[in-house]
């Protein structure tokens, strides 16, 4: 069992389903999914999480007015956030490897092979 | 001269020629329409006393210089006014025997035509990009969702049959999908051509990541930059043209037979070519001569491709304002002459 406290952030459920479904074969059994910035941001106001899979194309609150809301409020200082996206744009990738909290950049669909990837960088 | 005359007078063009002084000596119907004023009422004026504005905007300085021997002048002005509303002009001013001459023209039909291009053709670069980009999300669920399924052992037999149809079918429009993607990604990228590429150095970078097809196939390539080493290019776009023209040749070569690939450069009146022919198996262009370039199709059902790598190179030489020539034959082989631009 992993007690990581985990927070999946898309508006696409079935992403989410998704993820949840490949973490949880990997023995995580704390995750969380919200379907945009908004509920995400409410979400570590209550309780700091300790990794973040983040999409960047949301409505209400994108995966990056997240993270600049929380760089700027310095809330939850140590979050791992790694960005999970159908987006291989170079632009993206260059503008998410800005915030200090963002440890990782995935291309969708989630696989055990590229969290565990992720997961190396913060052991 | 009459009918030259008449043919002045009716042009819907504004013309009006002005002695060394500035004095009106002749005015068509169009241009008196312009200004609404009657022949008598001009004629013989200074341009001072018919347009009393015209020191302070500049202008009368650029005629003048015009006549005394600097290029003809041109200019698009925006003219407000309450009578004609908000038009555009283009001016041009230029020496004849008599004096200057000056031509008016309304283009303000044809800037609205051109606005409405740029507007619609950034409409459907945008709507392409978000079909090919929203396409991607529901495929790859889709993707997840089978392949969960197929990991679940217990599958009836006669599920598996259309599973295997899911699959087929989920595959091919991953093949479209993505290669649209690649194909706005090629389009999108407004690349500088201020860096000096050599076509050598250039070649040997896309064989290197081609060495696995090149080595298996046992591709000879000939290559040959001494007429032309050197182009300014965008490092990408080279690559991509090289890399998609070899990779074609290496798919389609003949059973049986050694592959080789000529390349070679020249340069002819002041223009840039690149020359790539191969001994394939040639392609039919009297049934396919128009379609070769375009995307997603294939000249070919028996050999696998996605019918892209002609399409990309075709638009990346067109972006840069050069063109593509192919000439084949069947069974005997292809060769494309590449028109790059000017160096």
């Amino acid at each position: 069992m992993n007690d990581t406290s985990i927070l999946l952030v898309d508006d696409d459920n079935i992403v989410n389903f998704l993820s949840e479904r490949i973490l949880t074969k990997m023995d995580f059994n704390n995750i969380t999914a919200v379907t945009d910035g908004t509920k995400a941001w409410k979400n570590i106001n209550e309780k700091c999480v300790d990794l973040v899979f983040l999409d960047i194309n949301m409505p209400v609150m994108n995966g990056f007015d997240f993270l600049t809301k929380q760089a700027k409020e310095l809330l939850c200082d140590d979050m791992n956030v790694v960005i999970l996206t159908s987006s291989n744009r170079k632009s993206d990738r260059d503008q998410a490897s800005q915030f200090k909290s963002v440890i990782g950049f995935i291309e969708k669909p989630l696989s055990q092979d590229k969290v565990q990837q992720v997961l190396e960088k913060i052991k | 001269m009459k009918i030259l005359k008449d043919f002045i007078e009716n042009s819907p063009d504004s013309i009006s020629v002005y002695d060394k002084k500035l004095n009106l000596l002749e005015i068509n119907e169009s241009a008196l329409q312009l200004d609404n004023m009657t022949y008598k009422e001009v004629i013989g004026r200074n341009i001072k006393t018919l347009y009393p504005g015209i020191e302070s905007t500049g202008r009368l300085k650029e005629y003048r210089a015009v006549i005394r021997g600097a290029k003809p002048f041109m200019s698009q002005d925006i003219i407000q006014s309450k009578k004609i509303g908000n038009k555009q002009f283009s001016v041009r001013a230029f020496m004849m025997a008599e004096g200057l001459s000056i031509v008016i023209r309304d283009i303000t039909e044809l800037k609205k035509t051109e606005q409405q291009l740029l507007k619609t053709n950034q409409r459907l670069e945008e709507l392409a990009y978000i079909a090919a980009h929203d396409l991607k999300s529901p495929l790859t669920n889709l993707e997840s969702l089978v392949q969960l399924i197929e990991e679940s052992a217990d599958i009836k037999d006669e599920n598996r049959l259309l599973l295997d149809k899911i699959n087929v079918s989920v595959k091919s429009m991953h093949n479209t999908v993505y290669t649209l993607n690649d194909v706005i990604a090629m389009q999108e990228y407004n690349l500088p051509n201020d860096e000096q590429l050599n076509f050598r150095a250039v070649l040997n970078m896309v064989k290197a990541s081609l060495a696995i097809q090149i080595k298996q196939s046992k591709v000879k390539i000939r290559a040959d930059f001494t007429k032309a080493p050197n182009i300014n290019y965008p490092m990408l776009h080279l690559q991509s043209i090289l890399q998609n023209l070899i990779t074609n040749s290496i798919k389609f070569r003949q059973p049986g037979k050694e592959v080789v690939i000529k390349i070679n450069t020249l340069e002819k009146d002041g223009g840039l070519y690149l020359i790539i022919s191969d001994n394939g198996i040639g392609i039919d262009l009297e049934s396919s001569k128009d379609s070769i370039f375009k995307l997603f199709k294939r000249m070919q059902t028996d050999i696998e491709g996605k019918g892209v790598g002609l399409y990309i190179v075709n638009s990346i030489i067109e972006s840069h304002g050069g063109d593509i020539e192919v000439t084949s034959e069947v069974n005997k082989g292809t060769t494309f002459k590449i028109y790059l631009g000017y160096e």
